[in-house]
């Protein structure tokens, strides 16, 4: 999905259909808060979420990992370096090019929050911070153990419904973004948004208050659970999207009914403006990025110097066209200094 | 109750409810410095700003009065613009250099520089089009142009339309397409821009190609850093980046050889990003990509390209195809003039310089200087009617929220920064009132970095996940063991109370009957 036009200088023709101002961005935020083996389901929700998300085009950079725990390295991994999330072991979704953000003791309430509101510390590396606008689609995706009104972080604290409220109502007051996708699959899920008072938040959660989020299956070579129900079942719907499918939101919203998700999901869509009906799936998973074909209608800019400079021992300024020196001679550098 | 135990009762009372509860309700207040929450709210957010402009009109042959008159009221807006202008003659001066010119462009040169006027609009005896602009603050026309048009080039020069409705940050319906698309596509203003050029070379082993990018920085960007230094501060950095993979497959080009891509551009800047490295550049960054094709798509073009093989991404930069010739011994150096028009020009678009001029309206060619003086003025108008929008919408919303949430702690920065940043806001309304650009533009970039200084500190953080609901939770447990006994106490403190009344009642009455009976 794309914003396509040819633009000159004097005047504008439009030649596409699709030319929506208000989303023009996308972004996702994966948090999984459990550490400890036992809860390598976590993980391996969380990394089967970011695969999907950087398959259907979101790029990393605009993507915040943040993971509790190190599955993929953990010393009872019997394969190092992989992380399933199926005991046939379908996909590696540790993949070979991931980007953890924030990693192991790094997830916290207080980076989670502050990175939500934009209050880092100065100094903060760009590739932790969440450098959306008002333009930005966000999909948040949170994982772990919770309960009725609070999620759990690293077994030590606590998030509260209360207060992620807040964090996405400083959100909306600086306007940094246009519409938010909250999933969060952990035990009492809804309870999570229920407290949500600021526009465009579709919330989803697997499970409702009082009943818990069941997983999968497990892996026997493991000992532990692979995979949550709902994230299973999402992720069999997402695997059947691509770039440029058509299938709805609403078509996600009904994905893991109750027969195999045993829980209910639950879904608040009333500060949600738009029908999940007229929204791709790719509004939120995929990629958008506006992009103009450059063409200036007149020779605005002409430079007058015409210049070619070759540097190291052929110095000489000339006009016309590129000029050609001797071949370099590509080698590797000397990098063990050995006295002969 | 004996006499002692109910003194001690009441020290216990008295020292719990006088001493104690006061003292851990103020130690367990939040600190929240005083924000000058009346002078936020009466900031209005719509713009409301009447701007002055000062224009001189220079007539040789019609009648400089009159059309000064008709100028300015049909550019001022009331409530907006207050367009004033001034004729004259051309002086002996004026002549002279009129004379001495071979072109539009050299009399533009000539000119001498404008003091207190904004445009200075200069009637000329023939000129390619109605209506001319200058590299300078020169507008040229003809005795026949129309006074329509003139007046149409004006208001765009003046930014009238457009920029000064799109207050909100909100995407309203009212503007126009044309701005909406300038404004998704130019850069949020901050006081400096990181423009990164990068050499993408996939097949270094088949293509030695290299660029001379440290002259081509001296020699065309730098003298358009100079002419924007008081807007934004230009950083240069530059780049090689190998092995970056293509992100789409072109297909064959439908007339000539080679290959094109038509669709999915977007598709081609995931691969690069990951080489990029951009992140490493703090603040917001312009990519500017030269980008060559892999061996086996050569020569790779854009469908609809015109001018340039290039394509602009919105608030991220510009990626240009560059096929090097096939046969080259030895490295090939890029002609660089070409290349840097491309990027320039990109980068004009990406600060903001997206005027929309009515037809029949020509331009004098930029040399490397890459922007007109009135430009600069168009960039400081827009700028700082944003930075005002934007530093208003900013303390408006963080006074709003700390009104509404709590527990949240306000420090001595925020509060400072907030009332400095309303101080700018109202200081570089004024300046810009007056028609001095530079000095409101600057102070407008002073309370916009103030105003997210304000909304951004991270010190408004550190009770937030307390609130008052757990705090309650917290004290009970704590103050009840203590608590319990002090209020039996006071219980058989005011049964014996009323116990001690009623026998006295008692005992009056006794009297008062004894009395009688006597």
């Amino acid at each position: 999905m794309l914003i396509q036009l040819i633009l000159a200088v004097n005047c504008l023709f439009l030649t596409t259909e699709s030319f929506k101002p208000s989303h023009t961005n996308n972004w996702a935020v994966l948090v999984d808060t459990s550490r400890f083996w036992f809860n390598y389901r976590h993980v391996a929700n969380l990394l089967s979420v970011y695969r999907s998300v950087k398959r259907l085009g979101i790029p990393d950079t605009q993507i915040i990992l943040m993971m509790a725990d190190d599955m993929a390295c953990n010393a009872r991994n019997p394969r190092p370096a992989s992380v399933f999330n199926n005991a046939k072991q379908h996909i590696d979704v540790y993949g070979e090019e991931i980007e953890v953000d924030y990693r192991g003791y790094e997830v916290t309430v207080e980076n989670f929050v502050r990175l939500l509101t934009g209050r880092l510390p100065a100094g903060t590396p760009k590739s932790k911070q969440l450098l959306t606008d008002e333009g930005s689609n966000i999909l948040i995706y949170m994982t772990g153990h919770g309960g009725d009104g609070f999620l759990k972080f690293q077994d030590a604290e606590e998030i509260t419904n209360v207060d992620l409220a807040d964090a996405f109502e400083q959100m909306w007051q600086k306007r940094r973004y246009n519409e938010i996708l909250f999933i969060v699959d952990t035990c009492q899920a809804a309870s999570m948004f229920q407290k949500f008072y600021s526009p465009n938040i579709l919330a989803i959660g697997s499970s409702l208050v009082g009943e818990d989020s069941l997983s999968h299956h497990v892996d026997p070579a493991i000992g532990v659970y692979i995979i949550d129900r709902y994230t299973y079942f999402a992720l069999e719907f997402l695997e059947s999207v691509s770039r440029d499918s058509d299938r709805r939101l609403s078509e996600f919203l009904e994905v893991c009914p109750k027969r195999h998700c045993i829980s209910t999901v639950g879904i608040r869509s009333d500060l949600y403006q738009r029908d999940p009906r007229e929204v791709r799936v790719t509004e939120f998973f995929g990629s958008v990025r506006p992009v103009e074909v450059y063409s200036p209608k007149e020779t605005l800019l002409r430079f007058e110097k015409n210049l070619t400079v070759i540097p190291s021992n052929f110095r000489q300024r000339l006009t016309g066209t590129a000029l050609h020196s001797p071949p370099r001679k590509f080698q590797y550098g000397n990098q063990l200094r050995i006295p002969k | 109750m004996q006499l002692e135990t109910q003194y001690a009762s009441h020290l216990f009372i008295f020292i719990m409810l006088g001493l104690g509860l006061p003292l851990w309700w103020k130690t367990t207040e939040v600190y929240r410095q005083e924000l000058p929450y009346k002078d936020v709210e009466s900031l209005r957010e719509s713009f409301q700003i009447v701007q002055e402009v000062r224009l001189i009109l220079k007539v040789k042959s019609i009648n400089g009065g009159e059309l000064a008159k008709v100028i300015a009221k049909e550019c001022s807006l009331p409530g907006k613009f207050s367009v004033v202008v001034t004729p004259s003659n051309y002086s002996v001066e004026d002549e002279t250099l009129s004379y001495l010119a071979l072109n539009l462009e050299d009399f533009d040169a000539s000119l001498p520089e404008l003091e207190h006027y904004h445009l200075q609009i200069i009637e000329v005896d023939k000129s390619e089009k109605p209506v001319v602009l200058g590299r300078r603050r020169n507008l040229f026309f003809e005795k026949k142009t129309s006074l329509n048009l003139l007046a149409a080039v004006i208001r765009s020069i003046l930014a009238e339309e457009g920029p000064t409705s799109v207050v909100n940050q909100d995407f309203d319906g009212t503007s126009d397409l044309w701005n909406q698309l300038s404004k998704l596509r130019r850069f949020a203003s901050s006081s400096f821009l990181n423009v990164l050029f990068t050499f993408s070379n996939p097949d270094p082993e088949l293509f030695d190609i290299d660029w001379p990018i440290e002259a081509a920085i001296e020699e065309y960007l730098q003298p358009f850093a100079d002419n924007l230094k008081d807007i934004v501060d230009i950083r240069p950095s530059s780049q090689h980046i190998y092995f970056a993979p293509l992100g789409v497959t072109p297909r064959k080009a439908l007339h000539g050889d080679g290959y094109e891509i038509s669709t999915d551009l977007s598709l081609l800047i995931n691969p690069l990003e990951s080489k990029l490295g951009e992140q490493v550049l703090p603040g917001p960054t312009a990519n500017l990509v030269l980008l060559v094709p892999p061996a086996r798509f050569h020569p790779l073009h854009l469908k609809n390209r015109e001018n340039s093989d290039s394509f602009i991404v919105h608030r991220w930069g510009g990626i240009a195809f560059y096929n090097p010739p096939k046969d080259s011994n030895g490295t090939h150096w890029i002609d660089m003039q070409p290349v840097m028009e491309t990027f320039i020009g990109q980068l004009r678009l990406l600060i903001g310089l997206d005027i929309k001029l009515p037809k029949d309206v020509a331009r004098i060619s930029l040399n490397e200087k890459a922007i007109a003086d009135w430009e600069v003025d168009y960039l400081l108008r827009l700028k700082t009617i944003e930075n005002i929008a934007y530093s208003t919408k900013a303390i408006k919303s963080l006074t709003a929220l700390l009104e509404t949430i709590t527990n949240i702690v306000i420090s001595n920065d925020v509060a400072s920064n907030v009332s400095s940043s309303l101080e700018s806001i109202k200081k570089s309304s004024r300046l810009f009132e007056k028609g001095m650009l530079k000095e409101s533009y600057k102070e407008s970039l002073a309370a916009s970095e103030r105003a997210d200084a304000a909304f951004f500190d991270p010190s408004m953080l550190a009770l937030l996940y307390f609130p008052s609901d757990q705090k309650y939770a917290i004290y009970v447990p704590l103050f009840l063991p203590v608590g319990i006994p002090v209020l039996l106490s006071t219980w058989s403190l005011l049964k014996s109370f009323f116990a001690s009344s009623k026998t006295e009642k008692s005992n009056i009455n006794e009297q008062k009957e004894k009395h009688h009976q006597d």
